[in-house]
């Protein structure tokens, strides 16, 4: 794997869970696949040249272990398949003072219009380089599989309603919350759905009070499909759901919508535990728990 | 340069705030990225105040930025303590202003640290440099004061670099990679580049992990309250990257003192070419007592074994 982002957890990117927020594990990503394009011969410069930029279609993030503050930290990169179309990138977060894998990210990489949003074919330069640097999985960062929001369900403001999904968000994109090309970076979309989360747990009756409880929320695995990019001034809401209760682990879809369109900016399915933070370990559901779930959880199959 | 107008209790104030939570690092005091914020502030009233505002900029189409800095940082910075900071100008040319400002604890009125940094103006980010307006270069004349002593050079005294940063050398040299991030837009400044305390910042975060690789126990020290702090640092900037950009640090010891050790960074941009070059004096750093540490003998004598012969800023 190549050397892509190399930095530092500061006071600054820890949340009130006392770790470093997904938010944060997110734009190291990001920052990684730019160092990525660049060594694929598609960096900044021919990005803006050509009006298309290397960019995820997809991320699944495995958050594998938590990040405390003043933790030395780097990204690992490997191009793992290359199709005409996109590229699957697997990138590798190393907490360098544990020397342990903190969370890995298996990405669909394409070549996207950065006015547009429409996806071109991988130009044959980049084609040839990735061949060049194709590699062999490392298994242990890839993803374990995991539930998905049925395909058949439309990623809209009308289904969120059917759904009974809650808005747990509701904000429009400020200026320095856009990458170089104007779009909305997925930092912000995942700090969005952090920020949103509480709502979701508080709506089942659970994580009512986590400042005295010590127990909060904690992703665990997050599948992100990026439908668009939002630009600066536009509005966008926020609707989720529990749909899916474990032993151990829910999961949830949020969505990021246009609130214009109501058409999908961004979509996630993810896994998620009750942390408790004294222990700093997750806490099984207990069946109170689960039966809390099945009354509000979203229901795919009321959805033709 | 002639008799100082103003004595340095007689400088205007170019700055007032409060150290935000969101700028207390792991050593439970202001990092050094939001020293360089303030003052790059600082600098900006300074320059409304002999007549070349943000207004007269705009309509010029000119930009202000600093070459360099040399910070000295004198006394911690805490949370919620009322900051201040106020500037003068310590030597005037054509097309260059030295700025000198320090940031002060208001209410105490200490000096926690201070700055001085040539400034000029371009045409545009990529344009050339231009000479300041004469009416500007006489009202300079009216803020100009003495570099006071807690001012000047103390370790590092570099009034221009002495070598110019290149990837090549820094291969060979084997100078470690202590940060590798992209500019993002939240680090941009009205003009469109990287605002300066970008490069501290960039030092800053990849500092521990450059003493990891020599003192492996740093987790276990700072749990027990030893840290580190810098007290000197000196900053030339050559090109201001935009958002997007890539940037690498490179980083060795210079040397290695009783207390203080200098350390040494090179910033390269995604095509290795030189973005910036740093040169720091720090020192370990009692996080209770909240003073500077002896280094321990096992430390230095670590520190010097990776001292980098020939490697300079």
């Amino acid at each position: 794997m190549l050397p892509t982002f190399r930095s530092f957890v500061n006071t600054w990117n820890i949340d009130e869970m006392g770790h470093m927020n997904v938010q944060f594990y997110v734009s190291s990503f990001s920052s990684a696949l730019a160092h990525l394009s660049d060594m694929l011969g598609h960096g900044l410069i021919e990005a803006r040249d050509q009006g298309a930029a290397l960019t995820a279609r997809t991320d699944q993030i495995v958050y594998a272990r938590e990040m405390r503050l003043a933790v030395n930290f780097m990204v690992d990169s490997a191009v793992i398949g290359v199709a005409d179309d996109h590229l699957t990138v697997l990138h590798k977060m190393i907490n360098l003072d544990q020397d342990e894998m903190a969370a890995s990210c298996l990405s669909e990489i394409v070549m996207r219009d950065t006015t547009s949003d429409t996806d071109r074919p991988l130009p044959a330069g980049v084609i040839e380089r990735a061949n060049q640097l194709l590699e062999d999985p490392d298994p242990q960062a890839m993803p374990r599989p995991q539930g998905h929001t049925p395909a058949h369900i439309p990623r809209n403001l009308e289904t969120a309603r059917k759904l009974g999904m809650t808005e747990n968000c509701r904000d429009l994109v400020q200026a320095d919350q856009l990458d170089a090309f104007g779009r909305m970076q997925s930092r912000h979309s995942m700090g969005c759905y952090s920020d949103g989360a509480s709502i979701m747990w508080r709506h089942v009756g659970l994580l009512q009070n986590p400042e005295e409880t010590g127990v909060g929320g904690a992703v665990v695995q997050t599948h992100m499909t990026y439908h668009s990019h939002a630009r600066l001034g536009q509005t966008f809401a926020i609707y989720g759901g529990f749909w899916k209760a474990g032993s151990a682990s829910v999961t949830s879809a949020q969505w990021i919508l246009d609130t214009v369109t109501g058409k999908p900016i961004t979509c996630a399915d993810t896994v998620a535990v009750m942390f408790d933070t004294n222990a700093r370990k997750a806490c099984p559901l207990t069946n109170e728990d689960r039966a809390k779930f099945e009354a509000k959880k979203l229901k795919f199959e009321d959805i033709s | 340069m002639g008799t100082p107008a103003l004595s340095i209790d007689q400088l205007p104030i170019t700055f007032r705030g409060t150290v935000a939570p969101s700028e207390i690092d792991e050593m439970g005091h202001m990092n050094v990225r939001y020293y360089v914020h303030k003052a790059g502030q600082a600098a900006g009233h300074l320059f409304n105040m002999i007549g070349m505002g943000p207004d007269r900029r705009k309509r010029l189409g000119l930009i202000h930025a600093p070459l360099d800095h040399h910070v000295r940082f004198l006394k911690e910075s805490h949370l919620a303590m009322p900051i201040n900071a106020r500037s003068g100008i310590v030597a005037i040319a054509p097309d260059c202003l030295r700025i000198y400002t320090e940031v002060l604890h208001a209410t105490s009125g200490a000096v926690s640290a201070t700055f001085t940094g040539d400034y000029v103006l371009t045409h545009g980010l990529h344009g050339e440099r231009t000479n300041f307006p004469k009416d500007v270069l006489a009202a300079a004349e009216q803020y100009k004061c003495a570099l006071p002593d807690y001012g000047a050079p103390r370790g590092i005294n570099l009034p221009q670099p002495t070598v110019i940063p290149n990837w090549q050398q820094a291969e060979a040299l084997g100078l470690a990679e202590i940060s590798r991030l992209e500019v993002g837009t939240d680090k941009i400044a009205a003009d469109g580049a990287v605002r300066p305390e970008y490069f501290i910042g960039t030092i800053s975060d990849g500092i521990p992990a450059f003493l990891s690789t020599i003192d492996i126990d740093r987790a276990a020290r700072l749990n027990d309250g030893v840290g580190g702090a810098a007290l000197e640092y000196r900053l030339f900037y050559f090109r201001r990257p935009e958002a997007g950009e890539l940037t690498i640090t490179r980083s060795g010891f210079i040397e290695v003192g009783n207390k203080t050790f200098l350390h040494g960074h090179w910033i390269f941009d995604q095509n290795g070419k030189p973005l910036a070059a740093t040169a720091a004096i720090a020192v370990t750093f009692d996080l209770k007592a909240r003073k500077s540490l002896p280094m321990p003998p096992e430390m230095r004598a670590a520190y010097e074994e990776r001292v980098v012969p020939g490697f300079a800023v």
